[in-house]
């Protein structure tokens, strides 16, 4: 049962699940919740009481009165304490190994490398040439395997309903599920502060049918369409000759560096800049000529484009469906 | 021995000596002094000062969030505001504000003159002064540390972070760290060795129990911090490579430093606010505290507790199972004796007769908001739950109510309390309520619905949140709103505690009643606390003596 249905199921939120992991956790949270609220309820209730019974009234002296049955409750407490810390601790470790990726699994190919960058996400399809950056597709409806690392600091990937949070630590591999059972668009963010830029680190899992989903890998896996028209052909030219290719890669073409986002297919994604900008021309156009201005702190430098140059580079990008 | 013959002199000599750098209340002898009086008041003043700068730091915070994509303040000086927002509250603000109370009323509670090292008592005063001003330096020296208060690498290396702040960071905090440890053997041999007559362990005041247990939580802990913080600034300035992770290091490595340090630190900032809740309301429920030995052994199973759990805080981290399952089941435990608590202070009302002054406004405050950080705190418990709810803003919303809700609400508490003590003088009552108010629904407005928001996904430590996203806005304009109320409840605070001091009510010995042995004490103390006195008979010995005469 989905207990996101119990809270408002329009927006996104922690007790919304979208996969058999995710509905597991909510249903921990709401149940620890529930346990939470209950206990708050009667130390509330009981302050409540005590204040208004035994509030000083006229004519009370001032004595101080005797402790009466010390040691009688404190055991019954902490008995009761045990007994919920026992319950609660053997559903959420039973949880835990439940839908935690355990050691055999991690022999298994993953179906997703993620490899979180300041402030990116680069994404990998394992046999396929497929790279994506902040957008990832995913097959809905199939648990998938993820592996997921680290390019400098450490990151964290969530994207509530569809799995656990992992941490993307340098030097490490950590792996972790993560399931759609419907067809839909999913944001998450960055959950680990990794300096300036952390606020605008997020990220879209988009679940797709098969189909779809295969249809969409095999595009992205295609080299770059060659550039159309002559300021395509200039911009493309530019892209070589700046230092462009030093970090980014343009399958098809001598641009293999892969420190920034690979850019083969930049025109096919809906956002930019990890989620900091809606993927247009003219925005696109703005991240060229001032990228500290559109998202402080990355690590884009100017360039100080002229005018010409600006669309050239903007329209062979926009080329690159 | 000074002869006051007239006579002798050809001018008449004034009554008290004037003004003077050299006399008793003058700068010299507040800079010079071992006094532990003069030094506790000298912890709290500058506690004080830096829970100030510390809460500007958080209103900058708050005007920065109140709406989507500001640009009240930039994303550097935003990630050095929460950083040093972090640093100062926990390291500046409440250690010093604890240990304040701790130096004052330790050795008064136990029936002692001083405490046991004057000379290392005010050096650790000092040495923690400096090392914050250290770090208030780092604005001036190209940049205020900005990887957050628990700098984790590789965030904090020279790589990521160029300006010298996390060095500054480093050294400040090396510095006041050596202070704390300073002031917890100070406190642990004084408690061996300084009590009164008849002052066995068992009839020990609360609060001296919670200090007691407290040092040892700081003098186990603060050397990992200060290892870790010594590693971190030699990769820094010296090339070394304990945590970079290309060159061999490991950046996991100075998350476990830092965490087992960093949850009894947590402790470290609870236990003496538990102390006070201990002495406050017993006294303003004219009832004795109920179950005396569960509140002193429970504090000594969280106090071995507290170095198994740090793990918790790394769940995200891929530990792996059987460490997740290790540090899950230690940190679920730490939940009996920490509500074993809550259960004593709540039956210690129990057929009292409850007089509502302000310390026990701010006591009963602290129960509510104690209790809901605690349950908060225990989902953080389960791993699966802490996958969810980890780094979000219900993180952020747990914190609060357990340092700011628990540790800053015990210290108002304790302030009220002993004020009439440390000055001879009531506190305005009028005044003490506002600032309650204010206070109260200012937290709260500012804290509970930071739980919702972390439920809705926002992440803590961001400096802007997408416009898009549904109900961010509004909750957190709500928020920013409550914390301005408690900057209003602060301005009350400070013109009380000015005003008072001249204007205030003399308080006498003992304006409210109870019956530790501080109260005993002249108001405020004479500079040798006790001349003479009689054997302590109960934990309550101004009772005993009381009845005798």
């Amino acid at each position: 049962m989905d207990l996101g249905l119990f809270f408002l199921a329009k927006i996104p939120h922690l007790f919304l699940g979208h996969s058999d992991d995710g509905r597991t956790i909510a249903w921990l949270l709401g149940i620890c919740g529930l346990v939470a609220l209950a206990i708050f309820g009667v130390v509330a209730g009981t302050l409540i009481r005590y204040t208004r019974n035994y509030a000083a009234k006229e004519g009370d002296d001032a004595t101080f009165r005797e402790a009466q049955d010390e040691g009688k409750i404190e055991s019954k407490f902490a008995l009761l304490f045990l007994v919920l810390v026992v319950a609660l601790g053997s559903y959420g470790l039973t949880v835990t190994w439940k839908i935690d990726a355990v050691t055999p699994e991690k022999q298994q190919q993953p179906d997703l490398i993620i490899i979180g960058h300041q402030w990116w996400w680069e994404i990998r399809y394992p046999g396929s040439e497929a790279v994506t950056a902040n957008i990832a597709h995913i097959p809905a409806g199939k648990r998938l395997l993820v592996a997921i690392e680290s390019a400098d600091v450490v990151h964290d990937w969530w994207v509530s309903g569809l799995g656990r949070k992992m941490d993307a630590v340098p030097g490490r591999t950590n792996y972790f599920w993560i399931q759609a059972d419907q067809p839909g668009v999913f944001e998450g963010a960055c959950n680990e502060y990794c300096g300036t830029q952390h606020a605008w680190m997020r990220m879209e899992v988009v679940a797709e049918p098969e189909e779809q989903f295969q249809a969409w890998l095999n595009s992205q896996a295609q080299v770059a369409q060659s550039p159309a028209g002559d300021s395509a052909k200039n911009g493309s030219l530019l892209f070589s000759e700046m230092s462009c290719a030093t970090c980014h890669a343009i399958r098809g073409t001598t641009s293999e560096a892969s420190i920034g986002p690979d850019l083969t297919h930049i025109a096919s994604r809906s956002k930019l800049l990890a989620g900091k900008i809606t993927y247009s021309k003219d925005n696109l156009k703005a991240w060229l000529r001032d990228p500290q201005a559109v998202k402080p702190g990355a690590h884009m430098p100017r360039f100080i484009f002229d005018e010409k140059e600006l669309n050239d580079l903007t329209d062979y990008l926009d080329g690159l469906k | 021995m000074q002869t006051h013959d007239h006579k002798e002199h050809l001018l008449p000599e004034p009554e008290s000596s004037i003004p003077s750098p050299f006399s008793l209340n003058g700068m010299l002898a507040w800079l010079t002094t071992v006094d532990h009086k003069m030094l506790g008041i000298l912890y709290m003043v500058m506690a004080l000062g830096y829970f100030l700068m510390a809460g500007l730091e958080a209103l900058a915070i708050r005007i920065q969030l109140a709406r989507p994509e500001l640009n009240f303040v930039s994303p550097d000086t935003f990630n050095q505001l929460f950083t040093m927002h972090g640093t100062t509250m926990i390291f500046l603000a409440l250690m010093p504000s604890l240990i304040g109370f701790a130096t004052y009323f330790v050795p008064l509670m136990i029936g002692a003159n001083e405490m046991a090292f004057p000379r290392l008592n005010a050096m650790s005063f000092w040495t923690t002064l400096f090392g914050g001003l250290l770090l208030y330096f780092s604005p001036f020296a190209g940049g205020a540390p900005d990887a957050g208060w628990f700098a984790y690498a590789p965030l904090s290396e020279k790589n990521y972070s160029f300006s010298p702040g996390l060095d500054y960071y480093c050294l400040g905090l090396m510095v006041t760290g050596i202070g704390s440890i300073g002031a917890a053997l100070n406190f642990f041999v004084t408690v061996v060795t300084m009590r009164t007559k008849g002052m066995s362990y068992m009839r020990m005041p609360l609060f001296v129990w919670m200090v007691f247990i407290n040092s040892v939580l700081m003098l186990g802990a603060f050397p990992l911090l200060n290892a870790g913080l010594a590693m971190l600034f030699l990769d820094r300035q010296f090339g070394a490579h304990f945590f970079l992770a290309d060159q061999g290091g490991s950046a996991l490595l100075w998350q476990h430093f830092f965490w087992a340090f960093g949850h009894p630190e947590v402790y470290i900032l609870i236990l003496p606010a538990f102390g006070i809740i201990s002495e406050v309301i017993p006294v303003f429920s004219r009832k004795k505290i109920y179950g005396y030995p569960y509140l002193v052994f429970s504090a000594i199973a969280i106090m071995f507790l507290a170095f198994g759990v740090w793990g918790h805080h790394m769940f995200t981290a891929g530990m792996g199972h059987i460490v997740n399952t290790f540090f899950g089941i230690g940190s679920l435990l730490i939940a009996i004796p920490t509500g074993i608590k809550v259960i004593n202070w709540v039956a210690t009302m129990k057929g009292g007769s409850i007089r509502f002054q302000v310390p026990m406004l701010f006591a009963l405050a602290f129960l509510i908001d104690f209790t809901i950080g605690g349950l908060s705190g225990v989902t953080f418990a389960l791993p699966p739950a802490d996958w969810q709810l980890t780094d979000t803003y219900f993180v952020v919303a747990h914190l609060h109510y357990v340092f700011l809700g628990g540790t800053i609400f015990a210290v108002f508490a304790g302030a009220y309390y002993w004020y009439p003590k440390m000055t001879g003088r009531m506190y305005d009552d009028r005044l003490g309520r506002r600032h309650f108010w204010l206070f109260l629904v200012g937290f709260q407005m500012t804290f509970l619905l930071q739980h919702v928001l972390g439920m809705l996904g926002m992440p803590r430590r961001v400096y802007t949140y997408p416009a898009h996203l549904p109900w961010y806005g509004l909750l957190n304009l709500i928020s920013t709103c409550g914390a301005f109320l408690m900057g209003a409840g602060m301005l009350v605070f400070l013109w009380n505690l000015y005003k008072s001091l001249t204007k205030g009510e003399l308080a006498g010995n003992d304006p409210w009643g109870a019956t530790t042995l501080e109260w005993h004490a002249a108001s405020p103390p004479n500079p040798l606390n006790f001349q003479l006195l009689p054997e302590v008979l109960s934990k309550d010995p101004l009772l005993d003596w009381g009845k005798r005469s």
